[in-house]
């Protein structure tokens, strides 16, 4: 099939994209970007957390339009200003997170936006007919007629596939669409692609398993920090070649104090089970006075892990020690035994975003007043800790929402500090937080380890993980793949742990 | 927050500045003591409200609840006669010129109280004096009536009937349990049910309505001459104070220096004690705090370590409790209860109170006072209606026309604000 086209060197390519270019802020999101793909060919686009792949494929799919560069089509120039030029171009792109609409049946949402009518009425015959056709095709075993809402996550991401497929794409973008497949549903979706390319389009794949991309590419196309950096051909794709072509750079570790003497576990976490009863168990330690990063890819459940441990998702199962204390769940308990937890999202989770500087400074420890509050003891609480972070507010009558990024993160970590806290989890404490900020709350981390509480930090920022982390928890699919600590720490061994469980047994 | 507590006290001030330059008697001692009573009715009910709103949710089953509650005040108290059969005949009877007609039978009887009454053969069919109490002169007993029973003759034998009610304590406190369980249920089915506030409690206001209609067979029901001692306390005064000038303005008096006491009745004490608790609760105290920040945020929240669910099903409780209590504060005042009809559109002039009073529908802001005042913007304009002579048809288009005057100068006043600091930041 790739050969049919090779044979004629005259026809243009399938899809060509040259000099793309996107900033966001202050990041440069994708940067010259230039690549080629032939229909039939299967393309693996593969990255860190971050290095411009789904930006890439937004592009593609006229969901982010780039600052400069441009798409050829069968080449022909396109120039498109929203996704329905892309899905009229015959660019489908099966998005990571679902877009279907709940309330809507399989078939209705197949077809959204460009039902068969006559005579301006919906054609409920011809829908349902050409459904199951799409329905075949994918391999999925639902009456058109069914309501998504309630259908397994799998057989949504399968109505996502067919929905691409059925607007007669030329090329068909996958991002990540074996992410809650099972192995069974995998297999089924390889064969399918395997068919299209039989058919010539042209397939880009995005997925962080890379056996599945060793099975299936036939070019690897490699992102780092939005640069197009290298291309893998068939033959030398192999499990390190892409780990490393990925990773690339050697990061430096910021001067850290020598391993701290290691005092007594303050968090056990033994057998924890999250989001189900059926969940692998997962089991962590940290020590006072460490700092223990817990990586992974996006989506490998990290946040999900220390939102159980905090106790505002529902534990399934297993122990948690705090000073080999058992705890109790819901957040109130964990907060009084001592845990706290800086989460991901600010604005969502964080803090409260209308209310003033001082009274996110004192919202928890407050608690402790008893009965009746006493504002003065609130405000000096408040200005001891917006001192003590060096958090730059004009007043602690002001609303939070006014402050830049950083000194909001600052304010959501302070409002812990005002109590006896034990173990401290940060989840990306520094996301959105500009580098002075940064520096500032690593100092606070480890100042905070060095007084003898333990600290868990999520992070997906390989330059944070080394900056502050005595040890590195890799989290894959739900459960740990594997510790490193500080001598074993390259982004590497990171890389190899993190991709390397989603891997089945039969590769 | 301020600035919008403060306008809708110059809106008050306003309102009641113009009524009375219209027409002085607007500020007549009278209408002053009926706006003191109603606004506390309202006001209590406004209150309950605001705490939900303030939690990001809605109660619309106040009215209902408050016609349910009178209903079942008026079912717990379940005044009956309990009858003794000739116990006697007339001795004496004297019907003075003023004062109460004055009876002495001529055994000796366990002492009366008002609502009891004796019954005799009348000229067509037995024939019932209603009793309101006894005296005791000289050493006889005189049972005293309002009614002066001609028909009444020494030496008709008499039998007397024994009004029987539930102690008014104690019906109230099953009432006001009654109303905090409803609220209680109201705060499970929005925070374990996870059903949002408004379907519930206008589910809330279709059934208790339905409820109190069946209860009573869709009849109005009432207290009758019961509790007369009872009604008099709640429906009464307490104090009264003094006020300068509106004796001239409302033409009571000719001069400017002359003061009128203004009665202040019962119901004003309650609400300010439930006002004095509700803005010590929501201003000074860690709950209160908490409560703000569930509506504002549940999500952070619940981060944060408050018990979000509990303090929800609270507000619920709160609300449902002050309706209980609105209930029997209107029965005691109106006597009786349509329980087709009483309490009808009270929920929307309460939330319309909780919005005046700088509540947002959105959740996490309120003041105590504000709503409070608010309420009595509303009691005032209605006033206003009746003494400027105004047909009460229009009383509902002038209070909604308020209301959305006030909302749209929130927000006109809001985006000025914005307008001038983000201007102040571009001049830096």
């Amino acid at each position: 099939m790739i050969q049919s086209q090779a044979d004629k060197p005259d026809q243009p390519s399938r899809l060509r994209l040259s000099g793309i270019s996107k900033r966001f802020g202050s990041t440069q999101a994708l940067s010259n970007v230039s690549m080629e793909v032939e229909g039939g060919q299967a393309i693996a686009v593969i990255g860190e957390n971050g290095a411009g792949k789904s930006t890439l494929m937004k592009v593609l799919a006229g969901i982010v339009s780039p600052d400069q560069g441009e798409i050829e089509l069968d080449g022909q120039v396109l120039s498109w200003s929203g996704p329905r030029d892309a899905i009229d171009a015959g660019i489908a792109l099966i998005h990571q997170e679902l877009n279907l609409h709940d309330n809507l049946s399989v078939a209705e949402n197949l077809f959204l936006g460009r039902e068969p009518s006559r005579f301006g009425l919906l054609d409920r015959a011809e829908l349902r007919r050409t459904a199951s056709s799409w329905l075949d095709r994918v391999g999925l075993s639902v009456s058109p007629d069914a309501p998504v809402g309630p259908l397994p996550i799998a057989s949504k991401q399968l109505i996502e596939i067919a929905r691409a497929l059925s607007t007669d794409a030329r090329v068909v973008i996958m991002d990540e669409p074996t992410s809650s497949l099972s192995e069974d549903e995998s297999l089924r979706l390889f064969e399918l692609i395997e068919r299209l390319r039989e058919e010539g389009v042209a397939i880009l794949y995005i997925s962080h398993r890379l056996h599945e991309i060793i099975r299936l590419a036939d070019r690897v196309e490699v992102l780092r920090d939005g640069e197009h950096v290298e291309t893998l051909t068939k033959g030398n794709i192999t499990h390190d070649t892409m780990v490393r072509a990925m990773v690339g750079r050697d990061l430096t570790r910021r001067s850290h104090e020598t391993a701290k003497e290691c005092l007594e576990p303050r968090l056990t976490v033994s057998g924890l089970k999250v989001g189900s009863r059926a969940a692998p168990p997962v089991d962590l330690q940290v020590l006072g006075g460490e700092v223990v990063a817990l990586v992974g890819l996006v989506g490998a459940g990290r946040t999900e892990i220390v939102e159980t441990i905090f106790g505002v998702r529902e534990r399934f199962g297993g122990e948690i020690l705090i000073d080999s204390e058992p705890l109790k769940g819901g957040v109130d308990s964990a907060i009084a035994a001592g845990l706290a937890l800086v989460p991901e999202d600010r604005k969502r989770t964080g803090l409260l975003i209308q209310s003033s500087v001082g009274d996110n400074a004192t919202i928890v420890s407050m608690t402790r007043e008893g009965v009746f509050r006493s504002r003065k003891t609130e405000r000096a609480t408040a200005a001891e800790l917006i001192d003590r972070l060096r958090v730059k507010t004009a007043s602690q009558e002001i609303e939070i929402a006014s402050l830049s990024g950083g000194n909001q993160q600052k304010v959501a970590l302070a409002k812990w500090l005002a109590g006896d806290v034990k173990v401290l989890m940060l989840d990306e404490p520094t996301r959105g937080v500009d580098i002075g900020a940064k520096s500032e709350i690593y100092e606070v981390i480890d100042q905070l380890a060095s007084q003898g509480m333990g600290v868990l930090v999520v992070s997906s920022e390989m330059e944070e993980v080394f900056a502050i982390a005595d040890r590195v928890i890799v989290i894959s699919d739900g459960c740990v793949a594997g510790e490193l600590t500080r001598s074993e720490l390259t982004e590497e061994a990171i890389m190899r742990l993190a991709v390397a469980k989603g891997e089945p047994a039969q590769g | 927050m301020r600035g919008k507590n403060f306008g809708i006290f110059a809106l008050l001030i306003a309102i009641v500045v113009i009524a009375t330059w219209l027409e002085g008697n607007f500020v007549a001692a009278a209408n002053l003591k009926t706006l003191i009573r109603d606004t506390s009715l309202y006001g209590l009910i406004s209150i309950g409200v605001a705490m939900v709103i303030i939690t990001g949710g809605i109660d619309l089953s106040i009215g209902s609840l408050i016609a349910l509650c009178g209903v079942m005040m008026v079912q717990v108290i379940d005044v009956r006669y309990e009858r003794y059969d000739a116990i006697g005949s007339i001795a004496v009877i004297e019907r003075p010129d003023e004062g109460d007609t004055r009876i002495r039978i001529d055994t000796g009887i366990d002492p009366v109280r008002a609502g009891d009454r004796i019954v005799y053969a009348g000229a067509f069919s037995e024939s019932k004096v209603y009793l309101t109490g006894q005296v005791e002169e000289a050493g006889n007993v005189w049972l005293t009536s309002g009614n002066p029973a001609r028909s009444l003759q020494t030496g008709t034998e008499v039998s007397l009937e024994r009004i029987r009610y539930t102690n008014p304590l104690l019906a109230c406190g099953l009432v006001l349990l009654a109303g905090a369980f409803i609220g209680a249920l109201h705060g499970l089915l929005v925070t374990r049910a996870h059903l949002q506030p408004f379907v519930v409690t206008l589910c809330g206001l279709l059934v208790y309505r339905g409820l109190a209609r069946v209860w009573t067979g869709d009849d109005q029901v009432g207290l009758g001459s019961a509790l007369a001692d009872f009604k008099a306390t709640v429906t009464g005064n307490v104090f009264e104070f003094p006020l300068p000038l509106v004796a001239k303005l409302s033409g009571a008096s000719e001069s400017w220096s002359e003061w009128t006491w203004i009665a202040f009745p019962f119901t004003g004490v309650l609400l300010i004690i439930v006002a004095f608790a509700a803005w010590i609760f929501l201003e000074h105290s860690v709950a209160g705090r908490h409560l703000l920040a569930v509506g504002e945020n549940e999500e952070a929240a619940r981060f944060s370590g408050i018990r979000t669910e509990r303090l929800i099903v609270m507000a619920y409780v709160v609300s449902g409790l002050l309706a209980a209590l609105a209930g029997i504060l209107f029965l005691l005042e109106w006597n009786s209860v349509q329980p087709g009809s009483s309490g009808n559109f009270y929920e929307l002039y309460a939330i319309a109170a909780a919005v005046l009073g700088g509540c947002s529908l959105r959740g996490g802001r309120g003041a105590v006072f504000g709503v409070i005042a608010g309420a009595a913007v509303m009691r005032c304009l209605y006033k206003a209606i009746v003494v400027l002579g105004i047909e009460q048809q229009w009383e509902m288009v002038i209070i909604g026309g308020a209301l959305l005057a006030s909302v749209l100068f929130d927000e006109i006043w809001r985006r000025y604000q914005l307008w001038k600091s983000a201007k102040s930041v571009v001049a830096t």
